[in-house]
C-alpha cells in the first residue's frame, strides 16, 4: 500500500468501520509479532494486541497525518501498553509449556527440538532485557525485514542513526550473552 | 582498539550482511574474507546476527483470535458511531427540571423561615405591650 493510499484509508477509517477493519488486517500481524517478542507470551500478546487496536479505535478520529507510516502510531500505542504491562506485572520467568509446543510446531527445526527451543528462548530473554528502542529495532529488522531507512521513518530517526543504533545493539547483546554464557 | 573509521565501515558491513540475510542469502564467509581486518569482531557479530534472525522469526496470531478481535472491533466501531447521529443529550431536559425543582424547594424553605421569624417577632412585641398587674 502506498503512502497516499494509506493516508486516504486512515481518513476513511475515522468514519467508516469497514475501512478501520482494513487497517486492522494490514497491521495486526506486525503489532502482534512486536508484542509477542516484548512479552514472551502468546496470552499476553493477544491481550495487549486487543488493547492496542481498541485504543487505536478510540483515538483514530484525533489521528493526524504527520508524514510517517500509520504503523508508527500503532507501535507507539503498543509500546506504551507493554511498558505499563511490565510495570504492573512482577518479573516472572514462567514459560507456558503449551505455548512452547505451539512455537515448536510452527518451525521446521533441527532434530533436537528441545535444544533449539531452549536456545531461542534464552536469546529472546536476553533481547527482552534490552531497552524498548533496541527491541523495536530488532523486531522491525528481523521480524519485518525492513531497511534502515524504513525503520528510521517508523522510529523517527535518520538512516545513519538507525545504522549506528543497530551496531551498538549487536555489541551490547554480544557482551550480555558472553556474560551469561560465562 | 577499533578506530572510528573502522567502526563506520564495520557498521556498513553489518547492515549489508543483515539486509542480504533478510533476503535469504547468508554471505558470512564472503564478508569475513572481504574484510579480514575486522575478522575477530566480525565473525562473532555475524554469528549473532544469524542467531537473532532465527530467534525473531515472525509469529502470527492464531486465526480464531484474529477473526474474533476484528469482529469485536467492528461491533465497537459501529456502536461508537451511533450516538453521533441520534440524540445529542437525552438527559438535558430532565436535568433542567431537576435543578428548577431544587431551586424552588430552597426558595420555599427560605420564605417559610422568614415568615416564621416575622410572626415570632410580632408575638414578642404584643407581649411587651401588656400593662403590669
Amino acid at each position: 500500500m502506498s503512502e497516499n493510499d494509506e493516508a486516504a484509508l486512515v481518513e476513511r477509517a475515522k468514519h467508516d468501520p469497514e475501512a478501520f477493519g482494513v487497517l486492522y488486517e494490514t497491521h495486526v500481524d506486525r503489532i502482534y509479532n512486536y508484542i509477542y517478542y516484548r512479552t514472551g507470551s502468546v496470552r499476553d500478546a493477544e491481550d495487549l494486541t486487543s488493547r492496542t487496536f481498541f485504543r487505536a479505535l478510540r483515538g483514530i478520529e484525533r489521528y493526524q497525518q504527520q508524514g510517517v507510516p500509520f504503523s508508527a502510531w500503532l507501535y507507539r500505542i503498543a509500546h506504551n501498553l507493554v511498558a505499563n504491562w511490565h510495570r504492573d506485572t512482577s518479573r516472572r520467568k514462567v514459560v507456558y509449556l503449551d505455548e512452547l509446543s505451539m512455537v515448536a510446531e510452527s518451525r521446521p527445526g533441527p532434530e533436537d527440538e528441545l535444544e533449539f527451543i531452549a536456545e531461542e528462548a534464552w536469546l529472546q530473554g536476553a533481547i527482552r532485557q534490552l531497552d524498548a528502542d533496541r527491541q523495536l529495532l530488532l523486531t522491525l529488522k528481523f521480524g519485518e525485514g525492513l531497511s534502515n531507512i524504513e525503520i528510521g521513518r517508523i522510529m523517527g530517526r535518520s538512516e545513519g542513526a538507525i545504522k549506528s543504533l543497530y551496531h551498538r545493539t549487536l555489541i551490547a547483546l554480544k557482551k550480555q550473552l558472553s556474560r551469561e554464557e560465562s | 582498539m577499533v578506530t572510528m573509521r573502522q567502526n563506520n565501515s564495520l557498521v556498513d558491513v553489518l547492515t549489508m550482511y543483515t539486509d542480504r540475510l533478510n533476503e535469504g542469502r547468508d554471505m558470512a564467509a564472503e564478508v569475513v574474507r572481504t574484510f579480514p581486518e575486522y575478522a575477530p569482531d566480525l565473525a562473532a557479530l555475524l554469528d549473532l546476527t544469524r542467531r537473532l534472525k532465527a530467534a525473531l522469526m515472525p509469529v502470527k496470531p492464531a486465526l480464531a483470535f484474529r477473526q474474533a478481535l476484528r469482529a469485536n472491533l467492528l461491533v465497537a466501531r459501529h456502536a461508537k458511531l451511533v450516538p453521533h447521529i441520534t440524540i445529542r443529550n437525552p438527559f438535558r431536559r430532565q436535568r433542567i427540571v431537576l435543578i428548577s425543582a431544587a431551586i424552588g424547594s430552597v426558595v420555599s424553605v427560605v420564605i417559610g423561615v422568614i415568615a416564621a421569624l416575622v410572626i415570632r417577632n410580632r408575638t414578642a412585641d404584643r407581649t411587651h405591650g401588656l400593662p403590669s398587674a
